[in-house]
C-alpha cells in the first residue's frame, strides 16, 4: 500500500503565488510597453520598434553570457573590454581574410574566457578576476591598435544593418543564440550542472559534478557571447575602436538582474533575461526619444541596478529563508 | 570483540575504531557490525561518539586506528566521494540536495539519463524518478523544485537518490528531529521497503521509542567507548538508558542546594520564539550555578541567544535584578550586565586573527578609552588582571588568539565578559574541546565566580559536568523546560529521561 | 600539557614582514638602473611622491573599506564628480565650493553606507551602481565638457609648496599618519579590525558593527571629495573623464600592501608602500617606453597575481 503525499492546501496557494511572481517580469514588460506607447507617439512606429530591437541585440547577447555566469554564482565584468578587443582584432585581421578575422577574434576571446574560469577556480572572487581581465583585455585592445582606431575596407555592415524579410540580422542572430543557449541550459547535462553548482557547489561536487569544468564552460560561453556581440558591434561602427564600449557589463548585469537572475546563484532563466533586455531597451529608447541626456541615462542606469538588485535580494532571501 | 577479518555476510564491519581530536579521544576501540537488510541503531548521549563514528564511515573523517570491511573486503575510506562510490550514503539534517533543481534532477544529478552524450532525456528521468519514489512509497510530482518541498519530503528524495546509485549502506542521522508523527510513520515504511532490498541502515536517534520500533540491533556508545550491542528484542528501555548513562558515581559531587535567600538576578517569563522556544520561564539567582541540561537541538543555545538579544523573541519578558528590560541587541545585554560565552569559540567567541589583548577588551572598549582614545595603561592593567586571574597561558598579550590552545582560548572568551563586570554569565558548553587539565581549571574559575556573587547559567551536554557543578538543574527538551530540580541530587538516568524528546504524537 | 605556538623568528618570517620594503628597494634599484641613475635624483623622488599623493589619499579610504571586508568601486567616479563640481559654480568662491564638493563626496559615502548596512546590498554591486550614478552626475554637472576657465583662487592650493615640495605630499603623509594613529590608538581602530575579522563576534561583543562599517565608507567618500578638489586645483581643469584608473589602482595598491580581501588584516603604512610601488611601476613602464595604454593591463595582471599570492600565503599558514 503506497501512501500518496499530496499537495496540501497551503502548497496549492503557494503555487499560484509563485506562478505570479515568476511571471511578474513579463507583466512588467507589458506594462512598460504600454506606458511607453503613451509616453511618446514616435514609440509605436514599426521603424522605432525595429530600431529598439536592433539596438538591444548587442546587450541582449551579452546578457545571455552574463546570465549563465550569474547562475553559477559568479560575475563577469569583462564584457565592455571584450567588445573593444573584438572590434580591434577583426579590424586588424580582416584585410587578410574575413573568415580568419572572425576566427581569430573568437579563439582569442575563448582563451580569455578560459583564463577567467581558471582564476575563479583557484578561489579568487569572480569580481576581482573579471575586474582584472577587464583591464587586461582593454590593454590588449589598445596595444594591438596602437591606441588608434583602425579602419578597414571590407564591408561587414550587414550584421548590424542588414535584414532578412524586414527582420534585422542582428536580431536574428540574437534570437538564434538565445534559443541555442536556452536549449543548452535546460536540456543538456552541462546546462543543468550550471544550475547545480550555483545552488550548492559542494553538494554538486559530492554528486559527481565536475565543478571546475562547469565553471570553465560558463565563462567561455560568456566570452563567446562577447564575441558574437562584438561582431555586431564592429559591424555597426565600421572601424575597430580600442577605447570605446566602456561599461557594457553594467548593462548586461542590469538586464540579467531585472530578468530575475539571482546574485546568489542557481536561479535565472534566459526568458526572464530577454524580458529584462526588452524593458531596458524600452527605457533607453524612450529616454532617447524624449531627449534625455546620455549622462542622466547613466545615473538612471545606476539607480535601476540598485532597485533591481534590491528586489532581487528580497525575493531570493525570502526563498532561501523558507 | 576482537579484531576480525572480512566476512561477506556483513555489509559493514568496523573493528577497533579510534579517533582523537587535539588529544581527546572521541572514539576508543569501537566495534560495530551491520548486516544486510538490518537497522542498527546507534545510541548514546551527546559526545558519546556517534556522529564521529558515522563521519568516519562516510569518509568525512579518517580514523586513527582500526579496520573497516565492506561486504567482506577491507576498505580505506579517504573522502566522502569515495564513500559514495562504495555505496555508503549519509543523510544528514542539512541535506546534500540542491533547492533550485527539480526532484528528478536531484535524484539523477551526476548520473543523468541521457539521449546522447550531452542531451538529457528529461522524460525518461521523470519516469524513472517517479518509479523510484513510488518504490519507497512516496508518490510526488517529480517535476517540482526541491525548494518547494517540506523537509520530510526532501528526506524522501535524499533516500530515493541514495537508492538510485545502488547504495549498500544508508546512514540516517536524527531524521526524526524535523518530522511530524505522520511523516515519521511514512519514513518507517520507507525504511522497511529499503530493508527488503538488502540495504543496511545505521540509524541515530534520541527518541528511544523509535529505536525499539524500527531497530533490529542496538549499538551503545558512551564517552567514545563501545559499551555493547544487542538485538532490540533482548533489551528494555530501562536497560538501554542505564547502559547509555553508566553507573559510575562521581566522588566529588557535593550535595548542592539552591539558596532561596539570594537575590534574583535574572527572571525570564514566557520566552517564545517560533517553533524553537515555547514559553520558557525560569529564575536565576546571584551566586548560584544553574545547570541547563538537554540534548542537542533542545533549544538551550537558542534560549541564551534570545536572552542576550542576538535573536528576536516573539513573546516573553526578561527582568534583570527585578527591573524589566528589553534586550534588543547584544549591546544592550552588555549594558545590563549579561555576558554570553558561546558554544563555538572559534566562530562565535573570538576574533582569531586578533591579539589576546584586543579580544579580551572587545567588550569594554568604551570603558578603556576616553573620547575614543585608548588608555594604554588601563588596557594593560585590565588584560594583565584577566590573564592572571584566569591563568591564561600565552606568550604575551600581543600573541594572536589563533595560536592558543583550546582551553586558553576559552579562558579569553570568559575573561572578555568578566572585564565588563557582567553579573550574569551564560556559559554554553564551556569545556567542549578542552583538555582535562584545563577543564579542571575552568571548573574552579566558574565556582569562584559563583562565590563572588555572579549568577551563572551553565549549559552543558555532559551530564557529569552538570551534576558536579550545579546548584540547581533545569532540563530542556524540544524548546521547553521539562523539569527543574532544586538541587543536584539527581541521577544521570533521570536527567536523560527528561532530556529525551517525547515520542511524536500521531496526527489523526 | 599546554601547547603554545609563538611566531618563529627566522629568515622566512623576516622576509614576510619586510617584504614590501624589499620590493620597494628592488624597484628603486631597477628604476635607477633603467634610468641610468637619474631616478635617484632628489627631484625625481619628490616627484614620485607628488604624482602619487592623490592616489595615496584615496587608497587610504579604500583600505578602511576593505578592512571591513567590503570594497569601494566608486572612488574614481566620486572623485571625478567632486572635482568637476568644485569648479562648476565658481561664483560661490573657492572655499564654499571646496566645502560643498567635499560634502558631496561624503554624501555619496553615506549613500554607500546606507545601502550596504541597512538595505544590505552586496558592496560590490552597491558601489558599482553608485559609481555609475556618480559618473553620470559628474558629466551632467559639466554637460560633458571640460571646464578650462578657472579662477586663480580655486587653483591656489595646487601651487603651495613647503620646502619646494608640493603641499599635497604633506597632506598625504598627514592623513596617513592621522589614520594610522586612529587605527592604533583609538577604540575605533580595534572595532574596525574586529568587525572585519569576525563581524558576528564583534556584534555579539556589543560593538555596533553597522556604525563601524558605515564610518569606513563615509571616510572613503570624504577623502574622494578632498582629492577631487585637489585634483582640479593641480591640473587646472574640471575634466569629467578622469575617473579612469583610480578605482582599480586604489584596490591594487591596497592588495599589494598585503591587505586581505576578507577583511580584518592589514597595516596602513603598507598601503603607502603599495602606492609607491605602483607608482614606481608606472615610472618604470614609462621609462621602458611601454605605451600608457598597456599600463592598465600590466596592473590588472599584478592585481590578480598579488591576490593569488595572498591567498596562497594564507593557505600555507593554516
Amino acid at each position: 500500500m503506497s501512501k500518496k503525499i499530496s499537495l496540501s492546501y497551503h502548497e496549492k496557494n503557494g503555487q499560484i503565488f509563485r506562478l505570479a511572481r515568476s511571471n511578474a517580469i513579463y507583466l512588467f514588460l507589458l506594462l512598460f510597453f504600454v506606458a511607453a506607447c503613451f509616453a511618446s507617439p514616435h514609440f509605436r512606429s514599426v521603424s522605432n520598434i525595429t530600431t529598439l530591437l536592433s539596438q538591444s541585440s548587442i546587450i541582449g547577447i551579452l546578457a545571455i553570457g552574463q546570465t549563465i555566469v550569474l547562475i553559477t554564482g559568479g560575475f563577469d565584468l569583462s564584457h565592455g573590454s571584450f567588445l573593444a578587443l573584438v572590434s580591434v582584432l577583426i579590424a586588424i585581421v580582416i584585410p587578410t581574410s574575413i573568415f580568419g578575422a572572425f576566427l581569430a577574434a573568437m579563439v582569442s576571446l575563448l582563451v580569455l574566457g578560459f583564463v577567467n574560469g581558471f582564476f575563479v577556480n583557484k578561489g579568487i572572487s569572480p569580481f576581482i578576476v573579471t575586474l582584472g581581465m577587464q583591464g587586461i583585455a582593454r590593454t590588449l585592445a589598445l596595444w594591438l591598435a596602437n591606441s588608434k582606431s583602425i579602419s578597414f575596407k571590407a564591408d561587414i555592415s550587414v550584421f548590424a544593418y542588414g535584414s532578412l524579410f524586414g527582420i534585422p540580422y542582428c536580431v536574428i542572430i540574437w534570437v538564434i543564440l538565445m534559443a541555442v543557449f536556452a536549449f543548452i541550459l535546460n536540456k543538456t547535462v552541462p546546462g543543468r550542472h550550471i544550475y547545480a553548482i550555483g545552488g550548492n557547489s559542494e553538494s554538486a561536487r559530492l554528486s559527481g559534478v565536475n565543478v571546475e569544468a562547469v565553471r570553465y564552460f560558463a565563462y567561455c560561453i560568456s566570452a563567446f557571447c562577447s564575441f558574437a556581440a562584438g561582431v555586431i558591434y564592429v559591424s555597426k561602427l565600421g572601424v575597430g575602436m580600442p577605447d570605446k564600449a566602456v561599461g557594457y557589463e553594467m548593462d548586461s548585469i542590469a538586464c540579467a538582474i531585472i530578468g530575475g537572475t539571482s546574485l546568489f546563484g542557481g536561479v535565472g532563466k534566459l526568458s526572464g533575461t530577454l524580458a529584462g533586455v526588452l524593458i531596458y531597451g524600452i527605457i533607453t529608447n524612450i529616454q532617447n526619444l524624449m531627449g534625455v541626456s546620455a549622462y542622466w541615462q547613466d545615473v538612471i542606469k545606476g539607480l535601476i541596478i540598485l532597485v533591481a538588485v534590491y528586489f532581487n535580494l528580497v525575493s531570493n532571501r525570502r526563498q532561501r529563508g523558507a | 570483540m576482537s579484531k576480525g577479518s572480512g566476512d561477506s555476510r556483513y555489509v559493514v564491519q568496523m573493528y577497533g575504531i579510534t579517533k582523537e581530536f587535539e588529544g581527546i579521544k572521541a572514539l576508543d576501540d569501537v566495534d560495530s557490525l551491520l548486516g544486510p537488510g538490518q537497522v542498527n541503531c546507534l545510541c548514546g548521549e551527546n559526545g558519546a561518539g556517534k556522529s564521529t563514528l558515522i563521519k568516519i564511515l562516510s569518509g568525512a573523517y579518517q580514523c586513527d586506528g582500526g579496520e573497516i570491511y565492506l561486504n567482506g573486503e577491507q576498505v580505506r575510506i579517504s573522502n566522502p566521494k569515495m564513500a559514495k562510490n562504495l555505496g555508503i550514503i549519509p543523510i544528514y539534517q542539512e541535506l546534500d540536495l540542491i533547492d533550485c533543481l527539480s526532484i528528478a534532477e536531484n535524484i539523477f544529478l551526476g548520473n543523468e539519463r541521457k539521449k546522447n552524450a550531452f542531451v538529457i532525456d528529461k522524460e525518461r528521468g521523470i519516469r524513472e524518478a517517479e518509479k523510484m519514489m513510488a518504490d519507497i512509497g512516496c508518490e510526488m510530482d517529480v517535476r517540482k523544485n526541491l525548494g518547494e518541498l517540506s523537509v520530510a519530503q526532501k528526506q524522501m528524495v535524499a533516500i530515493a537518490k541514495a537508492l538510485s546509485t545502488q547504495s549498500k549502506v544508508l546512514i540516517l542521522d536524527e531524521p526524526s528531529d524535523v518530522l511530524t508523527g505522520k511523516e515519521l510513520k511514512i519514513l518507517f515504511e520507507v525504511i522497511r521497503k529499503i530493508k527488503e532490498k538488502g540495504v543496511g541502515i545505521i540509524y541515530i536517534s534520541h527518541r528511544l521509542e523509535e529505536v525499539f520500533e524500527i531497530g533490529d540491533v542496538i549499538t551503545i556508545l558512551r564517552d567514545g567507548k563501545f559499551i555493547g550491542a544487542a538485538p532490540v528484542k533482548d533489551m528494555t528501555r530501562k536497560q538501554l538508558i542505564q547502559k547509555m548513562v553508566g553507573r559510575e558515581v562521581d566522588e566529588d559531587v557535593k550535595p548542592q542546594h539552591a539558596d532561596p535567600g539570594k537575590p534574583v538576578a535574572l527572571e525570564a517569563a514566557g520566552i517564545t520564539r517560533g517553533k524553537v522556544l515555547s514559553d520558557v520561564s525560569f529564575l536565576l539567582r546571584s551566586g548560584e550555578i544553574l545547570g541547563v541540561a538537554g540534548l542537542i537541538g533542545a533549544g538551550r543555545t537558542e534560549l541564551a541567544r534570545a536572552i542576550i538579544g542576538a535573536d528576536r523573541i516573539d513573546k516573553g519578558t526578561i527582568k534583570v535584578f527585578g527591573r524589566e528590560v528589553k534586550v534588543s541587541s547584544p549591546t544592550k545585554a552588555c549594558q545590563y550586565g549579561i555576558g554570553y560565552i558561546p558554544e563555538d569559540r572559534k566562530m562565535d567567541g573570538l576574533v582569531l586573527i586578533q591579539t589576546v589583548s584586543n579580544n579580551i577588551l572587545l567588550t569594554v572598549l568604551n570603558q578603556v578609552s576616553r573620547l575614543g582614545f585608548l588608555k594604554e595603561k588601563l588596557m594593560r592593567d585590565t588584560v594583565d588582571h584577566c590573564i592572571n586571574q584566569l591563568r591564561i597561558k600565552c606568550s604575551g598579550p600581543n600573541q594572536l588568539a589563533k595560536y592558543l590552545s583550546g582551553g586558553n582560548q576559552q579562558k579569553i572568551v570568559v575573561s572578555k565578559w568578566l572585564a565588563t563586570g557582567a553579573k550574569i554569565l551564560i556559559l554554553d558548553e564551556p569545556t567542549r574541546g578542552v583538555d582535562v587539565g584545563a577543564k579542571a581549571e575552568i571548573y574552579n574559575i566558574i565556582r569562584d565566580f559563583a562565590k563572588q556573587g555572579h549568577a551563572i547559567m551553565l549549559i552543558s551536554s555532559e551530564m557529569s559536568e552538570i551534576l558536579s557543578m550545579s546548584d540547581r538543574i533545569m532540563v530542556m527538551s524540544e524548546g521547553t523546560i521539562t523539569k527543574t530540580f532544586d538541587s543536584n541530587q539527581v541521577s544521570q538516568e533521570e536527567l536523560l529521561e527528561y532530556a529525551l524528546p517525547k515520542s511524536l504524537k500521531t496526527e489523526v | 600539557m599546554v601547547e603554545m605556538r609563538s611566531e618563529k623568528l627566522n629568515a622566512r618570517n623576516l622576509f614576510s614582514q619586510y617584504r614590501l620594503f624589499m620590493i620597494l628597494l628592488l624597484m628603486a634599484a631597477i628604476l635607477s638602473v633603467a634610468t641610468k641613475g637619474v631616478f635617484l635624483h632628489k627631484d625625481n623622488i619628490i616627484n614620485l611622491f607628488t604624482q602619487n599623493a592623490m592616489l595615496g589619499i584615496i587608497a587610504i579610504g579604500q583600505f578602511l573599506v576593505i578592512l571591513t571586508g567590503g570594497i569601494d568601486l566608486s572612488v574614481g567616479s566620486v572623485m571625478m564628480m567632486t572635482s568637476v563640481f568644485y569648479v562648476r559654480f565658481q561664483g560661490l568662491g573657492a572655499v564654499a565650493c571646496a566645502t560643498l564638493a567635499i560634502l558631496l563626496g561624503t554624501a555619496f559615502g553615506v549613500m554607500n553606507a546606507l545601502l550596504i548596512t541597512k538595505v544590505k546590498i552586496n558592496p560590490f554591486i552597491t558601489t558599482l551602481a553608485t559609481m555609475a550614478v556618480a559618473e553620470g552626475l559628474g558629466n551632467i554637472f559639466v554637460d560633458g565638457h571640460t571646464i578650462f576657465n578657472i579662477q586663480p583662487s580655486f587653483l591656489a592650493i595646487g601651487r603651495v609648496k613647503i620646502a619646494s615640495v608640493s603641499i599635497y605630499v604633506f597632506f598625504w603623509i598627514a592623513i596617513a599618519v592621522i589614520m594610522a594613529l586612529i587605527l592604533r590608538y583609538t577604540s575605533f581602530g580595534i572595532k574596525l579590525y574586529s568587525t572585519g575579522g569576525n563581524a558576528s563576534v564583534a556584534y555579539l561583543s556589543g560593538i555596533k558593527t553597522n556604525r563601524v562599517i558605515s564610518a569606513a565608507y563615509i571616510i572613503s567618500g570624504l577623502l574622494c571629495g578632498v582629492v577631487g578638489v585637489l585634483y582640479t586645483a593641480k591640473l587646472c581643469v574640471g575634466d569629467p573623464t578622469i575617473a579612469g584608473t583610480y578605482n582599480t589602482d586604489s584596490i591594487t595598491a591596497v592588495v599589494i600592501g598585503g591587505t586581505s580581501m576578507a577583511g580584518g588584516e592589514g597595516k596602513l603604512f603598507n598601503i603607502v608602500l603599495g602606492v609607491l610601488i605602483l607608482g614606481m611601476l608606472s615610472n618604470f613602464m614609462n621609462t621602458m617606453g611601454v605605451p600608457s595604454a598597456l599600463h592598465v593591463g600590466v596592473k590588472g595582471c599584478i592585481l590578480i597575481a598579488t591576490v593569488l599570492f595572498n591567498i596562497y600565503e594564507k593557505k600555507k599558514s593554516k
